[in-house]
């Protein structure tokens, strides 16, 4: 039984993790421009610069 | 462009929206043309909102930006990118987000715990999931659900429809907390978290909603930021605020006015189509008077300033529109008014059945109470309104018609009377060639080709009545300010203009517009323009006259030409009616009016629901609740519909919501209502409630059966 109680504190630790993931990700702005990426195949002429995926022209 | 060399701190973002960008090849011209600019960063790109993101230094003014969208052949508008708007949708999706997460393992512990009512589960495992899901609410309740205590706390209007959102995360809560600490009864963690979760996912949509539809909301952003002013006998390029009275500007060509004055050279050609709709560019004398927000298309000039910024008639017609538009944001939505009658009864029957345990079962009393307050769902009645409301506006933009308020959407069945301005509204904002009056012997076809290949050089508005396409090319093109075009086709001198330029008597009178021209200085041809309706304009009428509104045409024009436009439709019209004067007549709750010029913004601001045409420049969009993606008149007939088929579903999902309440709360009353039932019914009427909006996703709408046909 004591199993239990260990895999409700590892639930409140992962709920934890993941609340905090999503936290940082829609900081760095992962979820304003959602529509984008699905279109850049469409485009042809963009230099992708290393590391960050933003078109630097 | 060079990121590095510009100082990070400088960089300032700024949308704009591209109602014309359709696919890459479009934003990859987009990019180009800025990319010509001095100062610009990062450009990134939107296709589905049709907008782009651009980084650039400070010093560049977003006016520029825009000039030069607009000079690579697309129609840019400048949107608001206040960092607050979008802060405001983050912070619900973080909320949103963390409280869904929270959530899942609520109801993972519920569903051990419905289990075990029907197993025999040991009490202390009971408790110990009893309070494992308390601690994973807490941070729902404390920090996510935050939004609605604050609406609900901040509501001037008494009780909104937060009250009740407010209300039930926060009692499900205390019960629960209660219940838990006290080791009996039910616990309503999973109802708790599951609401908050459903709440603050649709909060969020209803803002992204918002922040999309947000254009330039200040009158001031829609004007020049900088201007060139003279001062000591030196140019200065000085902040458009910094404008005084009696100071002295220089306007260069194309420069749009930040303040009313009078001229001081000798000529100038405005371009006043913002303000009056007309599209015919206006010729100044010396002293002539010049308005904020019209254009000079003529050659540069000196302007006395007879009232800043603040104080122009532009100000002024703002002023107007904004008090009103502040006098209908009061006005209470139907949602409010259904939360003021619904949970004064909700709350005084929790009382009555409290006080009638306290005196059978006291032991039952707080239970049931209780239970009434959860059971009363007020899930399925938050979700009514909303749902069939964002249905509507989500049809409407498929079929054209951008609709940017939901308390519009509640005006629109109660329409009787709908007013059109005239210019630019009923008529087409483009002028016709009406007919051409050959002066040699020439053909009309060949005379036509002549004209439109020196007219594709001029800008005026009335050369967009020559077509392009005749083939012929026209060198050496000068042009005549004020006057007209000349240039060399196919070795012959050609000339064309008004006719003083070309020498003509004017003979055309009302409905036209005269344009005159020459070769080899020798009279060739006469050209009558005029402004046609709308193609689409007689049957929009006719449709909106066997529905049995009341049709009027508003104009500042004078009677002739009101007259003979109002009587080609059969409709009744005022004429030469002053921009503060049009709403006048209106009949207050019962007047949609449809406009397009700087002219309309009192009306606009004045009727119950406002629309703008798709021609119309960004500061009367922004005044209006809809705009017209489509040249289509007709789409007002969709939007008349739209509004009675979203008040019959909210009817329905009002009277669902009801029903379900007449049952679930006696049940309560009686003492029945175990935690999993409350879950249940909760979640099937919003559900229920859902589906049937759903439905106004299908509605049929005239707009999208033409488009299929054409």
């Amino acid at each position: 039984m004591d199993l239990m109680l260990w895999l409700i504190l590892a639930t409140f630790a992962l709920t934890g993790i993941a609340a905090l993931a999503f936290i940082w990700a829609s900081r760095r702005g992962q979820f304003n421009n959602l529509d984008r990426h699905g279109l850049d195949i469409l485009d042809e002429d963009i230099q992708k610069s290393g590391g960050n995926d933003e078109h630097l022209r | 462009m060079n990121t590095a060399a510009l100082p990070a701190d400088s960089l300032i973002t700024t949308t704009i929206a591209i109602q014309d960008m359709h696919c890459a090849a479009c934003s990859s011209k987009v990019s180009k043309a800025l990319s010509e600019l001095q100062g610009i960063g990062v450009v990134r790109f939107n296709p589905i909102h049709r907008q782009v993101f651009i980084e650039h230094a400070s010093t560049l003014n977003p006016a520029t930006l825009v000039r030069q969208i607009e000079r690579a052949g697309f129609q840019p508008s400048l949107v608001d990118s206040g960092a607050q708007r979008s802060n405001e949708g983050e912070d619900l999706l973080r909320r949103a987000g963390v409280s869904a997460l929270l959530m899942m393992q609520v109801m993972m512990g519920s569903f051990a715990l419905y289990a075990g009512l029907f197993s025999d589960m040991e009490t202390v495992w009971i408790r110990i999931l009893a309070y494992a899901s308390l601690l994973l609410s807490i941070p729902v309740v404390t920090w996510c659900a935050v939004p609605f205590y604050r609406n609900a706390l901040q509501s001037r209007r008494g009780l909104s429809m937060d009250t009740p959102i407010a209300l039930a995360i926060v009692i499900g809560f205390v019960v629960s907390l209660v219940n838990t600490l006290r080791g009996i009864g039910d616990v309503y963690y999973d109802a708790v978290t599951m609401f908050a979760t459903i709440m603050l996912v649709a909060r969020y949509f209803d803002q992204r909603l918002r922040d999309r539809l947000r254009v330039v909301e200040d009158l001031q952003d829609s004007l020049p930021r900088q201007v060139c002013k003279q001062i000591n006998g030196v140019l200065q390029t000085v902040p458009s605020a910094a404008v005084l009275a009696g100071d002295v500007l220089w306007i260069t060509e194309g420069e749009q006015l930040v303040a009313d004055g009078c001229l001081m050279g000798d000529q100038a050609m405005l371009d006043e189509v913002s303000f009056t709709g007309e599209s015919e560019w206006r010729k100044l004398q010396t002293g002539g008077r010049l308005h904020a927000g019209t254009f000079n298309r003529g050659a540069a000039f000196f302007m006395r300033v007879t009232a800043g910024p603040n104080g122009t008639r532009l100000a002024a017609i703002d002023a107007i529109s904004a008090h009103a538009l502040a006098q209908k944001l009061e006005l209470s939505s139907m949602t409010d008014r259904v939360a003021a009658i619904f949970i004064p009864v909700i709350l005084s029957l929790a009382t009555l059945t409290t006080v009638f345990w306290l005196l059978v079962d006291p032991a039952q009393a707080v239970n049931a109470g209780l239970a009434v307050l959860i059971v009363s769902c007020p899930c399925a009645l938050a979700l009514a309104v909303p749902a069939a409301m964002h249905a509507s506006l989500a049809r409407l933009r498929q079929a054209g018609i951008l609709l940017k308020s939901t308390a519009a959407l509640e005006r629109l069945p109660d329409i009787r009377v709908i007013c059109f301005d005239k210019t630019g509204t009923l008529t087409d904002p483009e002028p016709r060639l009406a007919h051409v009056e050959a002066l040699n012997q020439l053909s009309t076809h060949r005379l036509c080709a002549l004209a439109g290949a020196l007219e594709q050089h001029a800008s005026h508005p009335l050369a967009r009545a020559f077509s392009r396409t005749g083939g012929l090319a026209a060198e050496t093109v000068q042009l005549v300010p004020g006057g007209g075009v000349r240039g060399r086709v196919e070795g012959q001198q050609v000339t064309i203009g008004s006719p003083a330029l070309c020498g003509f008597v004017s003979t055309a009178g009302g409905q036209f517009k005269e344009i005159c021209m020459t070769i080899d200085d020798q009279p060739a041809a006469r050209f009558l323009l005029d402004n046609p309706l709308r193609a689409d304009a007689e049957a929009t009428i006719r449709h909106l006259k066997d529905d049995g509104f009341a049709l009027v045409m508003l104009s500042g024009d004078d009677d002739p030409a009101c007259q003979r436009i109002a009587n080609s439709l059969g409709i009744d019209y005022e004429a030469a009616v002053a921009p503060e004067a049009k709403s006048a007549g209106f009949t207050a709750g019962r007047t949609l009016y449809v406009g397009d010029g700087v002219n309309d913004l009192p009306a606009l601001a004045k009727a119950d629901v406002s629309v703008a045409t798709l021609e119309t420049t960004d500061l009367v969009k922004s005044r209006a609740d809809a705009i017209l993606l489509t040249s289509r008149l007709g789409a007002i007939i969709d939007l008349l519909h739209a509004g009675q088929a979203c008040r019959r579903i909210i009817r329905q999902n009002l009277t669902w919501a009801v029903l379900y309440n007449l049952i679930a709360i006696p049940m309560a009353m009686a003492g029945f209502a175990p935690a999993w039932a409350a879950a249940i019914g909760m979640s099937t009427s919003s559900i229920i409630v859902l589906v049937n909006a759903s439905r106004l996703l299908k509605m049929p709408m005239t707009g999208l059966h033409t488009e299929l046909r054409g």
